[in-house]
């Protein structure tokens, strides 16, 4: 009897996922330069519509692209145009999502401070407009993590 | 020995992907070129183009073999461009940009057209300026007509079922549509 | 077949030059028009027309490249499979479901039943992100797309540059 509810017990915990987190979550940023006019880059031409239906430019051009494995609770700080800097703190995991606190900093100055889970795998987007610029252009950095 | 598209569609229904993935090598050109015709950037063009096979696949079991194949990929495309262009309906429609020109994906009309008309280079090209022109003022279903017609060569049964309309609608849509153009290019031609 | 009048042949032009007309109507059409100069001109104009429309928009079709789209597109398959994978497991398993609901149960038993039943959470979108806190020294402005839950932060910096 305690052996069949020591294995349920077992399977459930399995099943619910109900464990620490433990090992690193792999952090990949890309960013990318949005226009109105212009050409878009072949790597980003599968995220070209998704892109468009949510940052509303037309063309995109890839800027830079970094990975790195973070520790839990340790902060990554990934230089981004314009002498600002992506920080990304992991902070844990919740069902199969990762916490995380991610910031963009202009010196001291944070643009953005924000807490968020983001689905495993998932990915999420930073946008940084000058809409009184004449052009129309915007950064927007594509954040992904991978516990 | 090259597969029919029958074939293939039915070896890609069973799961088979390189099946599909000979459909989209097939066709990729000719739905990205249609969709250029349509919505005049190479960016959404290609957008458009892997959407239709996206979709195309989803469909695949909907996909009754009563209409050739080509059309019925024809009429996810052209149904893209037309939701495509709602949405930007209230945005210029943005003719093809410099740097894509330089490219050659608006060049001069080809060689073989000169040797064929008595015009001169930089005529050619104004010809083509002003076609270009004239084709995007029309609205996007009297353009997707011409298309299918002047660029496919599809018949007016075919594109009767690319388009999901009568004959007569087809009909009369390229006849107006052909009116328009030539009103806008008199003196030209 | 009855020879035909000029209002005849301005009814069906367009049939003509895409030969789409009965072979006798092509013929009659054909016929008018070698002894109607008017008409002639109507159907040469036409031709004319339809030549130089479709040599144009052929050259920029012939021009386009085009680079391999299957890459892009076994993505949107293998995203099809999974949803219908996902579709099947939901509809014919219910056995493995009850295994876990009853494995569940035994938890809640074992840890003595104090915590109220966990709700069982619609299936998360691909990209999906729980926003819990959001400060920012500019104007922020939250997008999403509904379909796969992608989340956008989009701030208007009047500050420094972009690139």
């Amino acid at each position: 009897m305690n052996a069949a509810v020591f294995g349920l017990t077992a399977m459930s915990l399995l099943l619910l996922g109900a464990s620490a987190p433990s090992g690193a979550v792999d952090v990949h940023v890309t960013t990318v330069h949005a226009s109105a006019h212009g050409r878009s880059d072949r790597e980003l031409l599968e995220h070209r519509p998704r892109l468009r239906r949510l940052v509303g430019y037309r063309a995109f051009r890839m800027v830079g692209e970094e990975r790195r494995r973070c520790t839990w609770q340790s902060g990554e700080e990934f230089a981004i145009p314009g002498g600002r800097q992506l920080r990304v703190v992991p902070q844990g995991m919740r069902d199969q999502a990762v916490r995380l606190r991610v910031q963009i900093l202009d010196g001291e100055r944070a643009l953005v401070d924000t807490d968020v889970c983001l689905q495993n795998r998932g990915m999420m987007l930073f946008g940084v407009d000058q809409v009184e610029g004449a052009d129309g252009e915007a950064l927007i950095i594509m954040l992904k993590a991978k516990r | 020995m090259e597969r029919s598209d029958r074939e293939l569609v039915e070896r890609a229904r069973a799961g088979d992907h390189d099946a599909f993935r000979g459909l989209v090598e097939r066709y990729q050109h000719k739905i990205a070129s249609l969709a250029l015709g349509m919505l005049r950037s190479r960016e959404d063009a290609l957008d458009v183009a892997q959407e239709t096979f996206t979709r195309a696949y989803q469909s695949l079991d909907r996909f009754k073999g009563d209409a050739a194949f080509y059309t019925w990929l024809y009429r996810i495309a052209v149904n893209l461009c037309l939701d495509h262009q709602r949405r930007d309906s209230k945005q210029t429609l943005v003719p093809l940009e410099s740097d894509e020109r330089g490219e050659g994906a608006v060049a001069a009309l080809p060689d073989a057209l000169r040797r064929d008309q008595p015009f001169e280079r930089a005529r050619d090209a104004e010809i083509a300026d002003r076609v270009r022109a004239a084709m995007r003022e029309l609205t996007p279903d009297h353009r997707a007509v011409i298309l299918l017609r002047e660029v496919e060569g599809l018949s007016y049964a075919e594109i009767s079922e690319v388009l999901d309309c009568p004959k007569g609608t087809v009909m009369s849509r390229l006849h107006y549509a052909r009116r328009q153009l030539q009103t806008r290019l008199r003196g030209l031609l | 077949m009855s020879a035909l009048t000029c209002a005849d042949v301005e009814s069906v032009v367009d049939s003509f030059v895409d030969a789409e007309l009965p072979r006798p109507t092509l013929l009659a059409v054909a016929r008018h028009a070698g002894n109607c100069p008017s008409c002639d001109r109507t159907l040469r104009e036409l031709g004319e027309l339809c030549e130089v429309v479709g040599q144009t928009a052929r050259a920029d079709a012939e021009a386009l490249k085009v680079p391999d789209l299957w890459p892009a597109v076994a993505r949107g398959v293998a995203r099809e499979e999974s949803r219908r994978l996902w579709k099947h497991r939901l509809r014919v398993v219910p056995a493995w479901s009850m295994a876990a609901a009853i494995a569940a149960a035994a938890v809640l038993w074992v840890r003595g039943g104090d915590e109220a039943p966990t709700r069982v959470a619609a299936r998360p979108r691909p990209n999906q992100a729980v926003i819990e806190r959001l400060d920012s020294t500019a104007r922020v402005e939250l997008r999403r797309e509904r379909k796969s839950g992608t989340t956008l932060i989009m701030v208007n910096d009047t500050g420094g540059p972009l690139r």
